[in-house]
């Protein structure tokens, strides 16, 4: 009698293990239960002796970091399709010369330090200030090193480069503002330039692909429209007209037009998408239809960085999706079982 | 072209893969012994590491088959796993083969 109890308490504490180990196995994607669940199971409870009741905490520890890997994996398996792979090498070029160009079409930055020593931009006391340093030098030497293909150091020049906005904008100073459309549009190609300089191949496909006359012409048009809009730095905003931000546009919209011609040129358009709203927020305020006015500056600061947010998780989920179907593919083609452990999650 | 080394997780499954299909538990009991008992696979790394191989084509479903009421699917490695396993081999074998000699070792490799 004591021996059947026995029996049957061992089998309900199998039982109890066997749905521990089903509520870990939550933690992990769910076209990945659905192929490897019920199997993965089975080998938790083989491997677990037979007086084991919980999950040991270095298995748990175990499973997590393998549920993290193929997390991981399967967000940057999006960004492992060649066509973005290519995509971000192309703007591994391109972001660190826009960067260039908005450093010289929107100086406040420098215009606050040449202000405080004067107004004078032969007085060479600006100099000393440091925070005027990472916006006048960190574009050129981001683009410098591009240009030399040393990947990762440019890819950490553009992460210093960026952080640096962010720390002289959080300090409170007057020299930045995080809502200033300079701040919001540095900010913006900073983070792109590094995002495409760490998950791409790389400057070396990057110029590959743009080939040397596309490369030349990039360059030339993206500082020649900087040059365009560049203004006195004494002045907080670079004196342009209506005239110029017509040609300005012309020229965007041509560029936009010749890339939607080929898959890749689609998808660095859609990345480039995510500078749009500073961009088009400059425009409203050069021609005077925006400004600090009734809506202060949290709401404009609202305006130039949720759009680019808004843009950035939508290429993530169109990513995202694309993996899941692709995994779903996968799983059919590999019979995984029907239905799956989904119930158990 | 460069091949990236093999991390250990996955030379063993390779390894252990290479003599005849197993299965998940089939993999972990024999990549302890091959070791020497020295690396132990849990779930978590072996499935990560499965789920790698399969996208990357180096090992693929055998067959599946249903033991107690349990799913137990077998994997077996691919030509491309075979390459891979045998190019880590022998570039292990050349480096235990330098390090052997410089340290004065009899016998050169294992």
């Amino acid at each position: 009698m004591s021996e059947t109890c026995g029996l049957e308490r061992g089998y309900l504490e199998r039982q109890r293990l066997e749905r521990r180990y089903r509520r870990l196995l939550a933690v992990y994607p769910p076209a990945h239960r659905r192929a490897h669940g019920e199997e993965m199971v089975g080998v938790l409870m083989a491997a677990a002796p037979d007086r084991q009741r919980w999950p040991g905490l270095a298995e748990t520890a175990d499973l997590i970091a393998g549920a993290m890997r193929i997390r991981v994996r399967a967000i940057t398996r999006g960004v492992s399709d060649p066509r973005w792979r290519d995509a971000l090498a192309v703007l591994s070029v391109v972001a660190p010369l826009l960067l260039l160009a908005a450093g010289l079409a929107i100086n406040d930055i420098l215009g606050v330090a040449i202000r405080a020593v004067g107004g004078s931009f032969e007085n060479p006391f600006w100099l000393a200030y440091w925070w005027v340093w990472p916006s006048t030098f960190g574009p050129a030497i981001v683009t410098a090193l591009v240009l030399l293909r040393l990947r990762r150091v440019a890819a950490a020049a553009a992460l210093a480069t960026t952080a640096s906005y962010v720390i002289i904008s959080a300090d409170g100073s007057p020299a930045a503002d995080l809502a200033s459309v300079g701040t919001a549009l540095w900010m913006v190609l900073g983070g792109l330039a590094t995002v495409a300089l760490a998950l791409s191949p790389g400057p070396r496909r990057g110029l590959q692909i743009l080939g040397r006359w596309r490369t030349a012409l990039t360059a030339a048009g993206a500082l020649g429209l900087g040059a365009l809009v560049w203004g006195d730095p004494r002045l907080s905003v670079p004196p342009s007209g209506r005239g110029t931000l017509i040609v300005i546009f012309a020229v965007l919209v041509g560029v936009v037009i010749a890339c939607l011609r080929t898959p890749v040129g689609r998808r660095v358009v859609a990345l480039l998408a995510i500078t749009a709203s500073p961009l088009c927020y400059g425009a409203l305020v050069q021609v005077g239809a925006a400004g600090d006015g009734p809506f202060g500056s949290a709401p404009r600061a609202a305006l130039l960085y949720l759009p680019p947010l808004l843009v950035i998780c939508l290429i993530i989920t169109a990513a995202w999706l694309n993996t899941r179907r692709l995994d779903h593919h996968r799983t059919v083609r590999q019979g995984g079982p029907p239905g799956g452990d989904d119930a158990h999650a | 072209m460069t091949i990236r080394s093999l991390q250990e997780p996955t030379f063993l499954i390779l390894t252990s893969l290479a003599a005849r299909p197993q299965h998940g538990y089939g993999i972990m009991t024999d990549a302890e012994q091959i070791s020497g008992g020295h690396v132990r696979l849990r779930a978590g790394t072996l499935y990560a590491a499965l789920d790698r191989l399969c996208t990357d084509g180096l090992v693929e479903v055998d067959r599946e088959e249903v033991v107690d009421g349990r799913l137990r699917r077998y994997y077996r490695i691919t030509d491309d796993g075979t390459r891979r396993l045998t190019a880590a081999v022998v570039r292990q074998r050349a480096t235990a083969a330098v390090a052997a000699q410089r340290l004065g070792l009899a016998g050169g490799t294992a």
